[in-house]
């Protein structure tokens, strides 16, 4: 068992990264407890979607750009890949702005106070390091000493939990509201808003990279359709997982900075807020976790995208080749550490533009993926017997149809 | 139109065929766009016999075959008029389709032993044939496909002085790998496999690690037995267990049996009991034996690193008679260096090496010319004292004894490294 458990659980954390935590501190914030029933059909959706690219992993050994590219051809992948390479950078630079974020808070206590030169230093030498831990992780680990670890990191993720009990939010309400989340709604939240903030949660829920990262783990542990009630068990596990830690985050921040009145738009305000309302550990965990979450993105994401892109365009790639036999590998994932860590260089304020233009690629990308995805999984040349269920295909058309028209609503909001 | 000696050929990217519209000769008409090529095996190269049509009018993708062709010179190509009629494409064919199984698949290239994805196919036409020659698994083959080929190609040499070169296959050195979907893969087992005959089984358990998982198996089904047993005994220990599982059991116990105790016992040991118990039921009993024998033992100790396939031999016997059955210990033993000597209960009374033997009266008897003073392990020694003893006294091999004296196995220096350092192995 414990040789295929793991893809699944992993990716689905990884989700809960820098990006997810600010996305969802700010549902918390902003809407209370109302957003909260949204998980229900995320997860869902998500569970449905990872199981899909979690099984072709399984039947083909092929990671998803090799079968889109065997499938489709070299145009629509080489697209997806140059989207893909994007949304991914975005992603890796919000890791490391994460991790700058969280040292500060727990070096500041929330304070709000300004850096002395030392602290400061010590900031910009936590990213450095950070980006040289990712690099060497590539280098120096096996398949298996970098899955355990990451596998441990998942773990860390209960800070988000005991943060939210230690909030003391208000379970009646919290349920009542999940049920009933109108009547949880303030007077005067403009409904354009909290639609857009349900496209948000959907978008950093499900992401495209995921089904990437899903299917290549999967394919390169080789697991056996004979192992898959595991294998499933495992995606159906991370898919909780994620939105058990979302759950709290958004209790956590209902409880607090949304009864006071505190908005906020970043991870790491939300984190400094919570030390006057919810006490100075519950903010300490609070960052605590991001650190963590953050770490862990920017470990995974680099690879996953180099390996994907590397796959897709035929070039050689994994970590048990030299430089020399695999430059396109290690350039690509060498090229976007670097880029991560030059995040200190860059003021916060010109960082969110960046991320947002990722933020619409991804919405865009993810039903293209999503179409690709639906008609492979329906191959029976391809998956044999193990094609789409009509539960599966029904969720898979409503995911997309959903993205689609809230992606276009978003985005008609945007400009 | 280019001329070799005296015939005439030219050559066509696949990539520039695609699409290309295919009508009635003497007419304008269009009957439908060429969507892909058909070849059959020729003995260097394959040739090209249909092309799939995709009909203008609708309806599903047809076969026609190059010599119904009116003309074939692209990008004209003509149809006798008149015909109206070409049967559908079969499914489940035995030739190869172009875009199922090799533009964007995986090919070995057996000459520089990696594997390519196939970014184009270049066809040559001559003599009335079309030939797939060569493969393209270059940069410029992927620009070509998605149509900057030109512009960046203008752009490196304008700019960056760089001229871009082709990176071509020649088909002599491709070895594809069919596709194992629809039960097909038994009508294309038939395919030569020579071309990796020749390959080292490093070089092919290199390649075997580079292909994705479904080529994989197929492409340790290609090889026989013995070299697939060689192959998997230098594999990565992940992708060992990966196609033990992935291939039938029958055919994993026969590739097994061939293998060394020592590596079956390392393999069996990482699959779950019920797989390798599995797996045991179908090897020969007594190779079988050997391996339950050493699964009994932690992996980090002495008999979990020990193979039992060694040569032992009586006091008695002479150097000649040892001399005599090198070969029959040389097929069936991993250890070929030493020679141990032993007494009732295959108590451990000394050893010969090699170069001892060779140097011998061929009537001396091994209890004469063997060395007593021995170093051994015992079953529950940790692999770092091993290790030790390794470097100390500078051995090939170590034998393992039991309680009572008895030798039980040998640990050679191979095993030990693959233990302490798997990163080296």
């Amino acid at each position: 068992m414990a040789a295929v458990v793991g893809p699944g659980i992993i990716t689905a954390n990884v989700d809960n990264d820098a990006g997810g935590i600010a996305t969802y501190s700010i549902a918390g914030a902003h809407f209370g407890y109302t957003l909260i029933w949204s998980l229900i059909p995320i997860a869902i959706s998500l569970v449905v979607i990872q199981e899909m690219c979690n099984r072709m992993g399984v039947i083909t050994g092929k990671g998803l750009s090799a079968l889109i590219r065997e499938r489709f051809g070299v145009k629509p992948i080489f697209y997806i890949l140059l989207a893909l390479l994007f949304t991914n950078l975005g992603n890796i630079l919000a890791e490391f702005a994460g991790i700058a974020a969280s040292v500060d808070i727990l070096m500041l206590g929330g304070s709000g106070a300004e850096h002395t030169s030392l602290q400061y230093a010590l900031r910009q030498f936590a990213v450095i390091a950070a980006a040289v831990f990712v690099w060497l992780l590539l280098l120096k680990g096996t398949y298996k000493s970098v899955e355990r670890i990451f596998l441990g990191a998942c773990v860390f993720y209960v800070s988000y939990i005991i943060a939210g009990v230690l909030a003391k939010p208000d379970w009646n309400q919290v349920a009542a509201e999940t049920i009933y989340p109108l009547r949880g709604l303030k007077p005067g939240i403009v409904p354009s808003a909290y639609l857009i903030m349900l496209v948000g949660l959907i978008g950093t829920t499900i992401a495209p990279w995921m089904q990437f990262y899903q299917q290549a783990s999967v394919a390169e542990k080789g697991i056996h359709m004979e192992d898959y009630a595991y294998s499933k068990l495992d995606t159906y596990l991370g898919g909780i997982l994620v939105n058990v830690v979302a759950f709290f985050i958004i209790v956590l921040c209902g409880a607090t900075l949304y009864q006071n009145h505190v908005r906020v738009e970043t991870a790491d305000q939300a984190a400094n807020a919570l030390a006057p309302l919810a006490g100075k550990y519950c903010s300490y965990l609070f960052a605590f976790g991001l650190l963590n979450a953050s770490l862990f993105a920017a470990s995974i994401l680099p690879l996953s995208t180099s390996y994907s892109v590397c796959e897709g365009l035929g070039w050689e790639s994994g970590v048990d080749r030299s430089f020399a036999d695999a430059p396109h590998f290690y350039t690509i994932y060498t090229v976007l550490i670097l880029c991560g860590a030059g995040t200190i260089f860059i003021p916060p304020d010109k960082l969110v533009g960046v991320m947002l233009v990722s933020q619409v690629i991804n919405g865009l990308m993810l039903p293209l993926v999503l179409i690709f995805m639906l008609r492979l999984a329906n191959d029976p040349e391809i998956m044999g017997k193990f094609v789409n269920n009509r539960f599966q295909n029904g969720i898979c058309v409503l995911t997309i149809t959903l993205v689609v028209v809230s992606s276009v609503a978003a985005i008609v909001q945007l400009f | 139109m280019r001329t070799a000696g005296n015939t005439e050929y030219s050559t066509h990217f696949f990539s520039h065929l695609q699409g290309l519209p295919v009508r009635y000769a003497g007419t304008d008409r269009v009957f439908g766009k060429l969507t892909d090529l058909i070849g059959r095996p020729a003995e260097t190269y394959l040739e090209i016999t249909k092309l799939v049509v995709s009909p203008k009018a609708g309806g599903p993708e047809v076969a026609i075959d190059l010599r119904q062709l009116a003309e074939f010179a692209p990008p004209r190509i003509f149809l006798p008029t008149g015909e109206e009629r070409y049967p559908a494409m079969a499914p489940g064919s035995s030739e190869i389709r172009l875009t199922r199984e090799i533009l964007d698949h995986q090919i070995v290239d057996t000459a520089g032993v990696r594997v390519y994805r196939v970014n184009d196919i270049s066809i040559m036409l001559t003599e009335g044939k079309a030939i797939l020659g060569h493969v393209d698994v270059g940069f410029s083959g992927l620009l070509r496909r998605l149509g900057f080929e030109k512009p960046v190609a203008w752009f490196a040499s304008w700019a960056l002085g760089i001229k871009m070169r082709d990176r071509f296959i020649s088909w002599r050195f491709v070895q594809t790998l069919p596709d194992m979907t629809g039960g097909k893969l038994a009508l294309k087992l038939a395919m030569p496999f020579r071309r990796l005959a020749n390959l080292h089984p490093v070089d092919l358990a290199r390649i075997l690690e580079e292909l994705d998982g479904s080529e994989r198996e197929i492409f340790f089904y290609l090889m026989d037995h013995e070299t697939a047993a060689e192959v998997l005994e230098v594999a990565e220990p992940e992708v060992q267990r990966q196609i033990i599982k992935g291939i039938d059991t029958d055919r994993a116990a026969d590739v097994l049996e061939k293998m060394s105790p020592a590596e079956v016992t390392d393999i069996l040991g990482d699959l779950p009991a019920s797989d390798a118990a599995e797996l045991l039921k179908e090897m020969e009993p007594e190779a079988a034996d050997d391996v339950r024998e050493l699964l009994k033992h932690d992996k980090e100790e002495g008999g979990g690193l020990m193979t039992t396939a060694f040569a032992s031999f009586s006091p008695e016997t002479t150097a000649g008679e040892v001399m005599a059955r090198l070969k029959g210990i040389a097929e069936e033993c991993d250890v070929v260096s030493y020679f141990y000597v032993v007494g009732a209960e295959n108590k451990l009374l000394g050893v010969v090496n090699m170069r001892k033997l060779i140097l011998s009266d061929s009537d001396a008897a091994l209890k004469d010319i063997m060395s007593t003073h021995m170093v051994t392990a015992q079953t529950d020694t940790d692999k770092d004292d091993i290790a030790r003893m390794f470097a100390k006294y500078g051995l090939r091999a170590i034998p393992v004894v039991n309680e009572k004296g008895s030798i039980v196995g040998v640990i050679r220096f191979k095993d030990l490294v693959e233990a302490v350092a798997p990163e080296l192995g």
